[in-house]
């Protein structure tokens, strides 16, 4: 990274210098929707409601972009790069990949990996008609199948679902702030991808019951190209600085009764050099003596 | 009698009809999922019902669903509370997942050498205020900006010559310079911090043997590192100079596969390495060249070595203008090896041999 040798002249520009610079705790990762030259109806569609799905963390981009990804990602880097994005979907059509959408990450203004998926069965937000989800809460994610572990492919592609759609990292949740619900099921060849409203309901017990109510977008995706990172990029990328990590506490422990306890450790003592000889003012004195303050 | 079982029947049902309303909560599964609940994640690795999947797909997504998104509410449940505001809140943990960063962490920055000094020094910035009070002109004047300069210049309206002072000097122009002067020391010193941070972090990512006049600590370290390892033990013998440091292994970690595991893995490698072999033709690795290309421009340029593949009738007219003048030429190649390395052929006339 160049180090940068002109002052930003307005305070305003120096705000936002500082907001790109790399933090030890991240932000949350803002995403580039894009539309492809030959996107077709569904595949766009699907675009949209992923930039739905993640408003304000995301932009979209409506004019056609002629861009091959798989062949050439400078353009999209060069995006990403300006605008400071980390996250990327780009759809595409042709008659060898219908229905084409790729999702992406970057890292360090350089592709990390990415994945091209086919989109079948799709059912828009729009095309299901019921109320939806207050746009900016944060989804709960359930991925079943065993695939997800056991193999490698399905295993990368679970850490960029988790990172595309995870949303805000917050501290504290309402109770009744658990209003969505994203599912993807990876069976059969294929990932199942559905999303519903969290309907709570009581049960007898503190934690409610909960019903699901489909509000789409839902998608089979078939996973066709991929790029993914190599190992050691991978690891790299997934470095966190010593600051950020939670800070071990050391020689504390509780007892029985929940009282803090802590060790001292003393050095060896020299016995030679004992001090058993009390000083005038700890001395206990058998008769006292007379002060030498006169009447 | 009567009237005690009507009235115990009577709030059993009552009770029954209540314990329907409040559903359960309760959700069976073989293997337990794991949870990643600062990210509200859950994973199910239980097996999936394909048949059932494949007959009816919409109700048994939803209701594998329901029941994980159940079980994570629970977890979720279950953790600490508090109230923010009136709102019963939960307190998420921090999530386990490992996920890439968007950028790489931010590395120390130097120290500039006004830093440097005040930390010696032990001086602290101590926030000053946004105005001062000018007994002068008796109003707050603001520490910068154009309001401080129209202050200074009431202030300074006039300025006394003192009476020795040559004829020609205009008092006013040599403060002008003089602030020009100090803005300029300013950017001078703010270039040399930054060309000294530049130094450094040039020293840390690619340290070259290339010689320099100045070389930095970390070039000089490992020179001698290089050195010391320069023999055919590679340094394991060689004793250290007075103050050097070990150097611990740098470089790439080597990876090993695991002896025993995945043993379609070992077959597809092992049919991989004689596929190489039994080829005739070299595998292309573009991605290899296309790096090679960027980091070493022109070192994968034909340079002449070696065969070029030509037709039969190329090669017979090659060969039929080829004076053999004292080269070692063979049948195709030569020191600079068939026609590549020569000026291209004109058209129509004799060419003339290899005058090398």
């Amino acid at each position: 990274m160049s180090v940068r040798i002109t002052k930003p002249k307005t305070h305003r520009g120096k705000r936002m210098l500082a907001k790109r610079e790399p933090k030890i705790i991240e932000l949350s990762k803002k995403a580039l929707m894009l539309r492809g030259a030959t996107a077709s109806a569904t595949s766009l569609q699907f675009v949209k409601d992923l930039h739905a799905i993640k408003r304000t963390q995301s932009t979209y981009f409506g004019q056609k972009h002629p861009f091959n990804p798989f062949e050439d990602v400078k353009p999209i880097e060069e995006l990403t790069q300006k605008y400071d994005l980390s996250l990327f979907a780009f759809c595409s059509h042709n008659k060898k990949r219908a229905n084409n959408v790729i999702l992406g990450r970057i890292f360090d203004q350089q592709l990390l990996d990415m994945i091209e998926f086919g989109v079948e069965q799709f059912k828009s937000l729009t095309e299901i008609k019921n109320s939806k989800v207050m746009e900016g809460t944060k989804p709960c994610l359930i991925f079943s199948g065993d695939v997800w572990h056991q193999n490698e492919e399905y295993s990368k592609c679970k850490s960029l679902l988790i990172d595309f759609f995870r949303g805000e990292s917050v501290e504290q949740v309402r109770l009744a702030g658990f209003e969505h619900a994203l599912s993807f099921t990876a069976a059969d060849g294929k990932i199942f991808l559905r999303s519903y409203k969290i309907l709570m309901t009581k049960s007898g017990t503190k934690t409610p019951h909960i019903e699901l109510e489909e509000i789409g977008p839902s998608a089979d995706l078939v996973i066709r190209r991929t790029k993914l990172a190599s190992a050691d990029l991978f690891k790299r990328a997934c470095r966190t600085p010593s600051a950020a990590k939670p800070k071990k506490v050391k020689n504390m422990s509780k007892d029985v009764f929940g009282s803090k306890l802590g060790r001292i450790h003393m050095p060896r003592q020299d016995y030679r050099k004992l001090q058993v000889k009390r000083g005038r003012a700890l001395r206990t004195e058998k008769t006292p003596k007379k002060s030498k303050i006169s009447k | 009698m009567m009237a005690a079982s009507i009235v115990q029947n009577v709030l059993l049902k009552a009770a029954e009809d209540e314990a329907e309303k409040l559903k359960s909560i309760q959700v069976d599964k073989v293997v337990e999922l794991e949870y990643d609940l600062g990210n509200l994640l859950a994973y199910d690795i239980n097996d999936l019902d394909v048949n059932q999947l494949r007959s009816d797909k919409e109700a048994f997504l939803a209701n594998l669903s329901r029941d994980n998104v159940q079980l994570l509410i629970n977890q979720i449940f279950q953790l600490p509370t508090l109230k923010v505001d009136n709102e019963v809140v939960i307190k998420l943990p921090a999530g386990t997942t490992r996920l890439p960063r968007a950028k790489p962490a931010p590395k120390e920055k130097a120290l500039s050498k006004w830093e440097k000094y005040a930390k010696e020094k032990g001086i602290t910035q101590r926030k000053k205020s946004k105005a001062t009070w000018d007994e002068e002109l008796k109003k707050w004047v603001p520490r910068f900006g154009y309001k401080k300069a129209l202050a200074e210049k009431e202030k300074n309206w006039v300025v006394e010559v003192p009476g020795n002072a040559n004829d020609g000097m205009d008092p006013i122009a040599l403060r002008k310079t003089k602030k020009q002067e100090s803005v300029a020391k300013n950017e001078l010193q703010r270039l040399r911090n930054i060309s000294a941070r530049m130094q450094k972090s040039k020293a840390k990512s690619k340290i070259s043997l290339e010689p320099t006049e100045r070389p930095t600590a970390d070039q000089l370290n490992r020179s001698v590192f290089i050195a010391h390892t320069a023999t055919a033990s590679v340094g394991k013998f060689q004793p250290n100079l007075k103050e050097q440091k070990p150097v611990l292994k740098s470089g790439q970690k080597r990876h090993f596969d695991p002896l025993v595991g995945d043993l379609k893995k070992e077959t597809t490698k092992s049919l991989d390495i004689l596929d190489k072999l039994k080829n005739k033709k070299p595998k292309l690795d573009i991605e290899k060249a296309v790096n090679r290309e960027l980091n070493q421009p022109g070192s994968l340029d034909y340079k002449g070595k070696g065969i070029e593949k030509k037709s039969k009738t190329q090669l017979k007219k090659d060969l039929g203008k080829r004076k053999h003048k004292g080269t070692k030429d063979k049948k195709f190649g030569g020191k600079k090896g068939g026609s590549a390395g020569r000026a291209p052929a004109k058209k129509g006339g004799k060419r003339t041999g290899n005058k090398n």
